[in-house]
């Protein structure tokens, strides 16, 4: 069987964007590719679909006129470059995942649907959406999205035609065929809730994997503190430093500048650096910056106390997942993803949305009882092996892709 | 007047994207794109005033317009403004 997985680009995202399913499947007999805008990989079993810097700048171009014109995802002409290609051709299924990242034009989808049995992955709610990748607390995309109070929220627009594209992806998603899949529960509510998407019959829930051997054994703590630069004897709290509103980094900077932990802390950091100013004086600070080596993540999960991530959107959690799978408590805010993937109450923390007072409470709480932390890490990774394996994912996403072939040939 | 090189034309309010008229005219533009993308050595005044006759849709000219001019420039290619 051959798949061909469709995305912006492979290596940035390649746990969950099916980089990383292209030599693994091989192990289930699925012979797998990748074609993407961007290539930044050397495999040769992944495919450019810009052919030079003319589409790099008739990319940028279109780009543009979209956001003059406050639409998304329209004018983008590559699912018709995607379909020329010898591997859409030779390909059994065709499986999309981040295509609202300028790749496939909603007006594409059900001509490209229609050629392939296909497999789309919505990776954040975007599709059920005006114009928005995460609603955050609206409730407009349940009702048209028009009018969107929200026009700066990624992607922005600059006029509301939120309730146009609502309408478009209506009247387009209504007659496609397209076997959906969604990483978490959250999500999978939300496509059943949503008018854009509750017809879809064939909705699969299949939590993203991960390598849960890559992870630091939980007796190098010391160890990976001291490669970090971290004391061995402070209390670290890990989080990401992203100023992106839906990442909630502003509800962690207050809730810590309030009041500081019983013990001396360290705030360990990835993503951005020099994003905590204000707490520089009291609390000593390690900022990673963005991290590509894949060796330094499993490092500072090791060499920290507990996880926190206050998003207040987030359609599945990967560091979420990743802390776990190192025997770290995890911290969240309700109503994303995270709570439900952590297993909160019995082993992640999950406060309510937007509390600061609760955020402080919960991780002062670890800081002071470093049993029940060591106990929620010990049921996370329990949890991360069993049910967030990479093993595991591969067989479920070649269980997926043998059932849709079934089913097709059982129709042709 | 805006220059065509230096300015994108203002949203179209009487257009409606989720209408399958509109549909239809970007896939159009699409593939007249590609088309151009493709084959640098057609006539690419006489598709562009085709596809204009045919479509009426202000964005897609333009950009149309456009992609020919600053994406492919090199050649000397005169197009009809419409706007």
């Amino acid at each position: 069987m051959r798949v061909l997985h469709v995305t912006d680009v492979d290596l940035p995202a390649r746990h969950f964007n099916g980089y990383d399913l292209i030599d693994d499947l091989a192990t289930r007999g699925i012979d797998t590719t990748q074609a993407v805008l961007r290539k930044e990989s050397r495999n040769p079993r992944v495919i450019s679909l810009f052919a030079g810097r003319g589409d790099e700048e008739l990319q940028a171009r279109l780009q543009e006129v979209e956001r003059r014109h406050s639409i998304n995802n329209l004018l983008y002409p590559w699912g018709q470059v995607l379909a020329e290609t010898p591997e859409f051709r030779d390909a059994d299924i065709v499986h999309y995942h981040l295509i609202h990242n300028r790749v496939i034009s909603l007006y594409d989808l059900k001509w490209l649907f229609d050629r392939k049995p296909s497999v789309w992955t919505f990776h954040d709610p975007w599709p059920m959406t005006g114009h928005c990748v995460h609603p955050m607390g609206c409730d407009g995309w349940l009702r048209g999205c028009d009018p969107c109070p929200f026009l700066d929220r990624e992607f922005p627009i600059v006029h509301d035609r939120a309730g146009e594209m609502w309408r478009a992806k209506q009247r387009i998603f209504a007659d496609l065929a397209v076997d959906v899949v969604v990483a978490s529960q959250w999500m999978r509510d939300m496509v059943a809730r949503s008018a854009l998407t509750s017809h879809f019959e064939n909705v699969h829930l299949i939590p993203f994997g991960i390598d849960t051997r890559s992870f630091v054994p939980d007796d190098q703590k010391a160890t990976s503190r001291q490669r970090l630069g971290i004391r061995e004897d402070d209390f670290v709290v890990l989080f990401r430093a992203n100023p992106w509103e839906a990442k909630g980094l502003s509800y962690i900077v207050e809730a810590l500048a309030a009041k500081r932990p019983s013990r001396p802390t360290t705030l360990l950091t990835v993503d951005r650096r020099g994003l905590l100013k204000e707490l520089r004086h009291g609390y000593r600070i390690v900022d990673l910056g963005w991290v590509d080596d894949d060796t330094i993540y499993p490092l500072a999960f090791s060499a920290c106390d507990v996880f926190v991530m206050p998003s207040m959107a987030e359609a599945f959690g990967l560091m979420a997942v990743e802390a776990m799978a190192a025997g770290r408590p995890v911290i969240s805010f309700e109503g994303t993803a995270v709570p439900a993937i952590t297993h909160a109450p019995e082993c992640g923390i999950a406060v309510p949305a937007g509390d600061v007072r609760a955020l402080r409470i919960a991780i002062d709480r670890l800081a002071e009882d470093p049993a029940d932390a060591r106990l929620r890490g010990d049921v996370g990774r329990r949890i991360a092996a069993e049910v967030y394996g990479h093993e595991r994912y591969l067989d479920s996403m070649a269980g997926l892709y043998r059932s849709i072939m079934a089913r097709h040939e059982g129709t042709d | 007047m805006p220059n065509p090189r230096s300015a994108l034309p203002e949203p179209d309010d009487g257009f409606d994207y989720s209408t399958p008229e509109a549909e239809a005219a970007i896939r159009a533009a699409s593939r007249l794109i590609l088309e151009i993308r493709e084959d640098m050595s057609g006539p690419l005044a006489r598709k562009v005033a085709l596809y204009e006759r045919s479509l009426g849709l202000a964005v897609v000219p333009v950009l149309v317009r456009r992609a020919v001019l600053r994406i492919w420039g090199k050649r000397s290619v005169r197009l009809r403004r419409v706007r």
